[in-house]
């Protein structure tokens, strides 16, 4: 298992989020989370990914436990984020963002890694495009690029397609899938969600198959 | 802003600590250029001691004390005859052990040191100025300090008088006043005879002036041979105005710095050597014509050092301003590089090293600003000085051109201060850069 989150509960003052989740996700896995607005869906991707601390349970990434000491190393080496605000460094260039990753990581880079990931994503005609003068698509697959950078195991993205036209949402969602790592994806979008293997639906802080 | 207002209080504290700690070198030179580092004075138990009185019932010393240029010159450290002088009072103290003048002379030549003992005595001053004018003025006589390295320095002009008169060395002012050299008189005093005081008259001639430098009774201080101070009983205890001691030991070395090591040193030989009651040690810092002065320059030094502190303070809480907003403003790509794996150490230490940097670069910039004014001083100076229509910094307390000599002190304290106040300033931003939750950054976006 790549992942394997236990118990997880989440409240904000007056509202239970989150209620007793679990989860295991093995590698290769690709799995959709739907709901309505404010159901919780972020909160519980962030909590997945290190991002939020859930107020009981724990979660385990690559048979580490996750913990406040460990979480910054585990994002870096095991996961990438994917968000619907693309999330980019707007003042560096295309390439820059796909490195970050690996710089964070102090792991020697080259020009041409960053490339090849940039062409895995179309874009390698882009490269010394600063963030800001990218469309929106080409800035989502250069979040997607820059998640694949230091080779993790678990993509955790937060309406991906959200923020795009329906043709480009199509690519997206193609590209995400065609990544062969193990994927949980939050998304409105129905066409989206059927790309994946597994469905479940957050509803008044349950996950639902 | 926060660089410039730093480099701007940088270069103000270069600029007047190393004008300061040089006008004060100046000051010491010529404080102690007529005295020396380091005074060694009788103390009250040298004047009760056996080895001082006994010289008062001594045929052999005339019957007379003796001061203790005498003392040291003397063969008989006991000049007491049991057989032919009077006999020795019940209630006076016991022979002393050793003879502390000839001692303390052997223990300082140990320590490699250039002593000469001094005496200060006074006396009316007659001097014919042709023309039938005569200048009369009380003026305190000091044995000439030929020991005294920067003595020949002080000498402005000297002649040698080949007259049997006493030859005298004025200082300038006397000069400006008219006197020239040759010009002859007397020192008048008054010397106790059997049944009153008579006065007594020595001839003189001016033989020179010299530069008494900023002793406060320095423009009277006529320099005469020893034997003239002698004459007029230096070995009585008396007092001069200023509070210096009449007649003790001048010790001489180069760096006025080590005065305080050189005195801790000379108080061990004198205390082993069992002679340490009968001595009273001072530095230049402790003299009494020098000791307000001192304290003060060192208040004002003291006090302008905690201004600059306080502005470097309030100049560095601009730069936690200046990198609060920035970590403000940067909240998303923080959480961005947080989403990435940017650990909390690494996010504070990009602000922790901003802050450090500013300060540095503050440090070089005002550093540079300091050189460059320190070398074109005198341009800065002759520039007020026109502004003014006078004198900016008065020539006879000043000198004739302000010291421009970087202070390493004032550079070391600006070296190691501005990085500490910089880190500290930018550790407040970098806490807060660190506690920034990227959950709720992103979510918001």
């Amino acid at each position: 298992m790549i992942l394997k989150a236990r118990n997880l509960i989440k409240t904000y003052p007056k509202v239970k989020v989150l209620s007793d989740i679990s989860l295991s996700v093995a590698l290769g896995d690709t799995i959709a989370i739907c709901g309505r607005s404010g159901e919780g869906k972020t909160t519980l991707l962030h909590i997945l990914g290190g991002l939020e601390e859930p107020d009981k349970g724990e979660i385990e990434i690559g048979g580490h436990r996750l913990t406040r000491s460990n979480c910054p190393h585990i994002r870096n080496t095991q996961i990438g984020f994917i968000f619907q605000a693309y999330n980019l460094l707007e003042d560096f260039t295309a390439l820059e963002n796909v490195l970050m990753p690996a710089k964070i990581a102090r792991k020697a880079t080259t020009r041409q890694k960053g490339l090849d990931l940039l062409s895995l994503v179309g874009l390698e005609d882009r490269a010394d495009f600063p963030a800001k003068l990218l469309s929106g698509g080409e800035r989502q697959r250069v979040a997607i690029a820059r998640a694949l950078c230091n080779d993790p195991n678990l993509i955790l993205a937060d309406e991906p397609t959200g923020n795009l036209d329906r043709a480009n949402a199509k690519k997206i969602g193609e590209l995400l899938i065609s990544l062969k790592k193990s994927l949980i994806l939050v998304t409105h979008d129905p066409d989206l969600s059927a790309l994946c293997q597994k469905q479940y639906v957050l509803k008044e802080g349950n996950l639902l198959l | 802003m926060s660089v410039f207002v730093i480099s701007l209080v940088v270069w103000l504290v270069l600029v007047f600590l190393s004008v300061t700690t040089g006008i004060e070198k100046n000051w010491l030179t010529k404080l102690t250029s007529l005295h020396a580092p380091i005074r060694i004075s009788p103390t009250e138990e040298y004047h009760q001691s056996y080895y001082y009185q006994i010289d008062g019932l001594s045929a052999a010393s005339h019957y007379s004390l003796k001061t203790i240029g005498e003392k040291a010159e003397s063969n008989l450290s006991d000049p007491y005859a049991i057989d032919f002088d009077a006999e020795i009072p019940a209630h006076w103290p016991k022979k002393d052990q050793v003879d502390p003048v000839k001692t303390a002379f052997e223990e300082l030549d140990a320590l490699g040191l250039t002593s000469q003992d001094y005496e200060i005595s006074s006396a009316l001053l007659r001097l014919n100025r042709g023309g039938g004018t005569i200048l009369s003025q009380m003026a305190y006589l000091l044995s000439e300090p030929s020991k005294n390295p920067s003595f020949p320095s002080l000498v402005l002009e000297s002649t040698q008088t080949k007259s049997s008169e006493t030859p005298i060395l004025l200082p300038k002012n006397y000069k400006d006043s008219g006197v020239k050299i040759g010009d002859f008189g007397t020192l008048n005093y008054a010397a106790p005879t059997a049944a009153s005081y008579q006065e007594q008259r020595i001839p003189i001639r001016v033989s020179g002036f010299y530069d008494p430098g900023l002793v406060s009774v320095g423009n009277k201080c006529v320099i005469v041979p020893n034997q003239i101070t002698r004459t007029i009983q230096a070995a009585n205890k008396t007092f001069s105005p200023d509070g210096t001691p009449t007649n003790g030991i001048f010790v001489w070395f180069n760096d006025l710095t080590d005065a305080p090591a050189v005195k801790e040193k000379i108080a061990k030989r004198f205390e082993k050597a069992g002679i340490s009651k009968y001595w009273k040690i001072d530095t230049y810092r402790d003299f009494e014509f020098s000791k307000d002065l001192m304290l003060q320059f060192q208040s004002d030094r003291t006090l302008f050092l905690l201004i600059a502190a306080i502005i470097l303070l309030v100049a560095c809480c601009n730069i936690i301003s200046l990198l609060v907003l920035l970590v403000n403003d940067k909240k998303k790509e923080i959480a961005i590089l947080q989403s990435m794996g940017a650990s909390f150490k690494s996010i504070a230490a990009i602000f922790g090293v901003c802050g450090i940097a500013m300060g540095a670069l503050s440090c070089l910039i005002g550093v540079g600003l300091a050189i460059f004014t320190l070398n074109h001083l005198d341009s800065l100076v002759h520039f007020l000085s026109a502004i003014q229509g006078h004198n900016a910094f008065n020539p006879a307390f000043f000198g004739q051109t302000l010291p421009n000599e970087l202070s390493t002190q004032a550079l070391l304290f600006v070296l190691i201060a501005t990085p500490i106040l910089s880190l500290a300033a930018g550790l407040i931003p970098a806490i807060k850069a660190s506690r920034i939750r990227p959950s709720t950054v992103l979510r918001s976006e």
